[in-house]
């Protein structure tokens, strides 16, 4: 009887080794993210009598609204992306790729003031703003996570569907959307909760319709100092955010179609003329997209009131630059890549355990489901644990490198796992038992069946932990030490101090962030191709 | 009214392989042989419409179809592989292309188990395409694109993946169904014992062209 192709059903034939995987998520959530929200809540959580939710529930139910449209729009922009991308081959497109990403690694901050700067003549703060500037910052979050499951699926099932009668319309819709569902819905949940625990966007954009549950804890306890009502809206905000991501893992859990047709494929070169006009056409308008915003930011590091100038790029290396006296902007920068990469191994080592865990054990899916808790997480809330926790004795990690990368890894396993359970789920397993047929130890066999895609999915994904590293400013705001901010630190620093060099150097320091975005993405997709050819 | 389908001085491949074929399909099963790598592959694909076709034109039924979009060629294609919709059941993936050119559920669900019946699979019509063996995903892939009834049937290596005696068996054996059917069908490979299995009309890569085999 012929084998079932795709993940099958239940844990797989794995060495004992592999099945303990889920224990190292399950420890590294326990004590870096159960530990410093229990301590948050211990502290804070005494309301009084007086206490009244109506407010909290009709912020969330706003800023529901709002993200519900901002994921809309990602998603309907995001997806002919990700479809060109992952689908053609042609000059730029890794450039193209690195590009579409850069805004999900910026500081929101930085983004939210370019498009203050863009179209704040056009549009006065409120919703359309708010909604502009999440779509434009979770572009990436579609293209990367919808596309990794796109370019392995065959596109000759989509030539079977048009010479069988269908338009390319009908069959992306018959043929090829029903297997991207899983990490649509994946992504979709991702967006949807990035939008909806916003907060440097709808401090910069919004105005009082436009206020987050997150903005509100902020509110509370730097504002009011009102600490238990922070940690109910607090709670209010995990609810929300849990169900979210309930709906969103069950989709993906479900797996791309059963045993969907998927492999290594090559990208096509041939495209008939209109083909190419599309591809054309879509590249360059994701490029205009995403550029537009930034041009303005690199206007802002390049001219002053004088006129053109490049004194804002030759500050960066001065103690005082922007009149902070924090540490050069170049030390900053040295401090976020070197965060960045502790981030990468971390969140990828732990993300991938995680995703390996749902295969090769039946507690690991429940261990993914909860490694998604820190999406629901509050940065700000879980920089004030972590600083709560760790921060002062017996365990005081201040004075260590770890302290930062470790809230980063937490905001960042989740993304790992979006990006890397799908993938194993949709890999043949039977690869490994053809392996075992052969004399393959059981280990050996797991790595014949799932080492070659699971190495290029963990680079993947580790390069984009590595990317939320390098733009998080909510977590980063509370754990930075002071004599080494990083780059979004330092930004928000220098944009909080009045005077047109502290701006200038502000934007050169983005423009810099944003240059070493597009260079680490481009490396990763190097490296991801170089292996897939092999 | 020229009836089939022309291949005139249709120049197709890369810039490293280039085919120029003259061809008239009518009425028959014609096999390409060749080895891997001469273009044959390229040739189905350039008729099926995926791939644009470098020069010289295309002709069905007195019809230039060569700029025409694959939907609307009304040339069938099976695969090296089976590539069935594995969203979709058994009589699913037989029923698409029958949907897609309006037929009502009914009468497609109808049709898409004599076809089934046809290839030997009567029972099979809600089982998960996983369930098949290489053989019978094939057969469905022939049931699914002779459904909509195409004017011509490309057959890429469809048997390649399957063991030799097996692949002897269902070439003979599909080749004697599209015979009943009247279907004209262009079928490339390269085991010439499978060619020879099927028909007499069988042309040979040579030189960046087709010649005739003698049999």
């Amino acid at each position: 009887m012929a084998q079932r192709v795709g993940a099958g059903d239940g844990p797989l034939n794995t060495p004992a080794w592999l099945r303990w995987m889920w224990v190292v998520p399950a420890v590294f959530l326990v004590a870096l993210l159960g530990v410093p929200i229990t301590t948050v809540l211990q502290r804070s959580f005494d309301v009084g009598n007086s206490f009244e939710i109506a407010p909290q529930l009709s912020i969330a139910f706003s800023a529901a609204g709002q993200a519900l449209l901002s994921t809309f729009l990602a998603v309907c922009i995001g997806l002919p992306i990700a479809g060109v991308l992952s689908t053609y081959s042609f000059k730029g497109r890794a450039l193209t790729q690195a590009i579409i990403t850069v805004p999900f690694v910026l500081p929101t901050v930085v983004i939210a003031l370019a498009f203050r700067e863009l179209l704040g003549s056009i549009l006065v703060p409120g919703l359309l703003l708010v909604v502009i500037a999440h779509t434009y910052i979770n572009l990436a979050v579609i293209v990367r996570i919808v596309g990794a499951t796109w370019q392995q699926l065959d596109p000759r099932t989509v030539i079977v569907a048009r010479s069988l009668g269908a338009s390319p319309f009908r069959a992306f819709m018959t043929v090829t959307f029903p297997q991207l569902r899983a990490s649509l819905a994946s992504a979709a949940s991702v967006v949807f909760i990035f939008c909806f625990t916003s907060l440097g966007v709808v401090l910069v954009l919004g105005d009082s319709s436009t206020r987050t549950l997150e903005s509100q804890i902020l509110r509370e306890t730097s504002l009011l100092l009102d600490f238990p009502t922070a940690a109910i809206t607090a709670i209010l905000q995990l609810a929300m955010v849990s169900f979210v991501l309930l709906l969103g893992a069950r989709a993906s859990l479900k797996r791309t179609a059963k045993g969907a047709i998927l492999r290594f494929s090559s990208l096509s070169p041939w495209a008939s003329p209109s083909q190419r006009r599309y591809v054309l056409f879509i590249a360059t308008t994701a490029c205009l997209i995403v550029l537009i915003p930034l041009l303005s930011l690199a206007y802002g590091s390049l001219h002053s009131s004088q006129g053109w100038t490049l004194e804002w790029w030759s500050s960066l290396t001065s103690v005082d630059s922007g009149t902070t006296r924090l540490g050069s902007p170049l030390g900053a920068i040295a401090t976020s890549f070197k965060y960045a990469l502790i981030t990468g191994v971390i969140a990828g080592t732990v993300g991938a355990c995680a995703a390996v865990g749902v295969l090769t054990h039946r507690l690991g899916r429940a261990v993914a489901l909860i490694a998604l808790a820190p999406l629901g997480v509050s940065a700000a809330t879980l920089g004030l644990g972590l600083m709560l926790a760790f921060g002062r004795p017996p365990l005081d990690l201040r004075g260590s490198d770890l302290l930062l990368p470790i809230a980063h890894s937490i905001v960042a396993v989740p993304l790992v796992i979006a990006v890397v359970l799908p993938t194993l789920l949709t890999t043949d397993r039977r690869f490994a038992i053809a392996a075992s047929s052969l004399g393959a130890s059981l280990t050996r066999a797991f790595l014949t069946a799932y080492g070659p895609i699971l190495r290029i999915v963990m680079i993947a994904a580790a390069g984009l932990a590595a990317c939320v590293s390098l733009g998080e400013f909510g977590a980063a705001s509370f754990l930075t030490r002071s004599g080494a901010p990083t780059v979004p630190v330092q930004i928000i620093r220098l944009l909080q101090r009045p005077g047109e060099q502290s701006f200038g150097v502000a934007c050169a320091l983005a423009m810099v962030l944003v240059l070493g975005t597009i260079a680490l993405v481009a490396a990763i997709d190097a490296l991801g191709n170089r292996k897939r050819t092999r | 009214m020229n009836q089939g389908i022309e291949l005139r001085e249709l120049r197709v491949g890369y810039e490293s392989t280039l085919l120029t074929v003259n061809m008239h399909l009518r009425d028959e099963i014609t096999v390409i042989l060749g080895p891997s790598g001469c273009g044959k592959s390229t040739l189905l694909s350039t008729i099926l419409g995926s791939v644009p076709a470098l020069g010289g034109s295309l002709v069905l039924n007195d019809v230039d179809i060569t700029k025409a979009p694959i939907h609307e060629r009304r040339i069938g294609m099976v695969f090296q592989d089976p590539l069935l919709f594995s969203h979709l059941t058994v009589i699913q993936n037989v029923m698409y292309g029958l949907r897609r050119a309006g037929v009502s559920k009914g009468l497609a669900t109808q049709k898409a188990g004599e076809l089934l019946e046809w290839v030997g699979l009567q029972g099979f019509q809600s089982r998960s395409v996983q369930e098949l063996s290489g053989g019978q995903a094939q057969r469905v892939a022939l049931a699914r694109a002779l459904a909509p009834e195409p004017a011509v049937l490309l057959l890429d290596e469809p048997y390649s993946a399957l063991d030799s005696q097996l692949r002897t068996r269902l070439a003979t054996e599909v080749a004697e169904l599209l015979r009943s059917r009247n279907v004209v069908a262009l079928h490339v490979t390269h085991d010439e014992l499978e060619a020879r299995s099927i028909t007499s009309e069988i042309f040979r890569v040579d030189h960046a062209s087709l010649s005739r085999v003698a049999t």
